[in-house]
């Protein structure tokens, strides 16, 4: 490997001797001190190799035994170098391609923002660029891990910013934070329930209903007033939308009752008994069993606690039977509308806001013919549906 | 009178004989590659025939398809497929 390496390196020179003494010129050679190689006689002549620096030295040898020395072959690195030389372009050619591509690889050629949603790209590179980070700079140079912690304490919406470079493109991966989102719904009077809208008095903002407009739950019905001075928004940050909006809205509810009944009641009798237990044990010492016919137990355990959470192991237990008793009711259907009214009436009274008038009042009964009663209340109000949407 | 005592001189010291010697030392390695160290001149060579003077008289390497493939001053290699060798005349000094 290394010998041919030599041989090329030094170059080879593969030459035809021709003569009448060649065992002469030989001998006269390595005399000199050079060294043949692969020395052969043919028909022609002596073939033999010599190092390119040796070639020159052989002329003496020659020209004593009157031998001609023909070149036949050359090789080897010097040849190659020559053959180079005399194509001087193609050589500067590549050296300045390739030293283009090495100085081009070190720059920053392009710059790219990912992961963004709402910043804005462009500003993000414009930021980076005043920071240094722009094309056609040695990216060596950068401190990327600065310009990152700078851009990041520039930009507020960004939770983290991370620069990576990869050749000759940078990017920067943006993280943005997650805002509460501010509703467009703030500041506007939306309506509390559906109704019928009857009036409307508006203060501050813009009406988006019309009297006699049957209005749903949620709807906008005055829009907060735009801002367009810089001053008030200082003062006021959302603007409120003021005004009352009056409507007929209706409440209902329905009532039940059956006209016979089954139903087990607490007869309102109770029987205490004491007893102890001991870890599952349970050893009651006053009255041991129920004493009535049908009853509800209720366990009370009293634990004497030591200190901390170490208890006494022997618990005082109390048993309270609670009698019941079966009640079989028969009403009459005036009873039964009656009792059904007065659970509807309860039910809407629930469902009204406090303080309203109430304006109408009917009572439905429904017709049911399962053997109860069924009464719907309907209520009608008048009352102001603006409240302010919740955020 | 010098080459008696250094001979002599190479007994008593245990020298081998090469380095004593002004005679060729011929090193064959299996049927191609011969090596002549020591010689004076080539008398004549050719594809068949190899003649080398020596101190010891000359030599001739007989075969097929001779070549020396390096000649140096004092060291020959030669390769190709050897058929005989053998000594001829010269006189002992």
């Amino acid at each position: 490997m290394f010998e041919w390496l030599r041989t090329f390196w030094y170059g080879r020179i593969l030459f035809l001797a021709r003569g009448e003494h060649l065992a002469h010129f030989v001998n006269q050679v390595s005399k000199e001190g050079i060294i043949l190689y692969h020395t052969q006689k043919s028909e022609r002549g002596m073939r033999a190799q010599i190092k390119l620096a040796d070639f020159r030295r052989l002329r003496r040898p020659a020209r004593r035994t009157h031998t001609r020395v023909h070149i036949v072959a050359k090789y080897g690195w010097p040849f190659v170098a020559a053959r180079w030389w005399r194509r001087k372009g193609l050589l500067i050619g590549i050296v300045i391609i390739a030293s283009v591509l090495t100085i081009l690889s070190q720059l920053v050629l392009s710059i790219s923002v990912t992961g963004n949603k709402n910043l804005v790209a462009a500003d993000v590179i414009e930021r980076a660029e005043k920071l240094g980070l722009r094309t056609w700079v040695y990216s060596k140079d950068l401190d990327l891990n600065g310009i990152a912690k700078s851009l990041q304490e520039q930009l507020p919406d960004a939770a983290w910013i991370g620069i990576e470079r990869q050749g000759t493109s940078i990017q920067i991966r943006v993280s943005e934070k997650t805002r509460p989102s501010i509703p467009d719904e703030v500041g506007n009077l939306v309506a509390s329930r559906a109704g019928i809208v009857k009036e409307i008095m508006v203060i501050d903002g813009t009406p988006l209903i019309h009297e006699g407009e049957t209005v749903r739950a949620g709807q906008v019905l005055i829009k907060s007033p735009q801002v367009n001075n810089m001053s008030s928004a200082k003062n006021a940050p959302v603007s409120v939308a003021r005004g009352f909006v009056r409507a007929r809205v209706w409440y209902s509810a329905e009532g039940q009752i059956p006209l016979v009944e089954d139903k087990v009641e607490e007869s309102g009798r109770v029987a205490k008994g004491r007893g102890i237990k001991i870890g599952s044990r349970v050893i009651m010492l006053t009255a041991q069993s129920s004493p009535f016919e049908q009853s509800r137990e209720e366990v009370i355990t009293q634990s004497i606690k030591l200190w901390r959470n170490w208890r006494f192991p022997v618990e005082g237990i109390r048993v309270d039977h609670i009698e019941l008793h079966n009640v079989h009711i028969e009403r009459t259907v005036s009873e039964a509308r009656q009792l059904a009214e007065q659970i509807a009436r309860a039910e809407v009274q629930k469902k009204l806001t406090q303080g309203v008038p109430i304006v109408l009042e009917t009572v439905k009964v429904l017709s049911d013919n399962s053997g109860s009663e069924r009464v719907r209340v309907e209520v009608e109000t008048y009352e102001d549906l603006a409240v302010y949407a919740n955020p | 009178m010098f080459k008696k005592i250094q001979t002599s001189v190479g007994e008593v010291l245990d020298f081998p004989p090469d380095v004593v010697g002004e005679g060729p030392k011929i090193t064959i390695t299996g049927k191609r590659q011969i090596m002549v160290e020591n010689y004076i001149s080539i008398l004549n060579f050719s594809e068949e025939e190899i003649r080398l003077e020596t101190a010891e008289g000359d030599i001739f390497f007989r075969g097929k398809g001779l070549m020396l493939k390096v000649i140096l001053a004092t060291e020959l290699q030669i390769e190709g497929e050897l058929s005989s060798f053998w000594f001829d005349g010269g006189e002992t000094k």
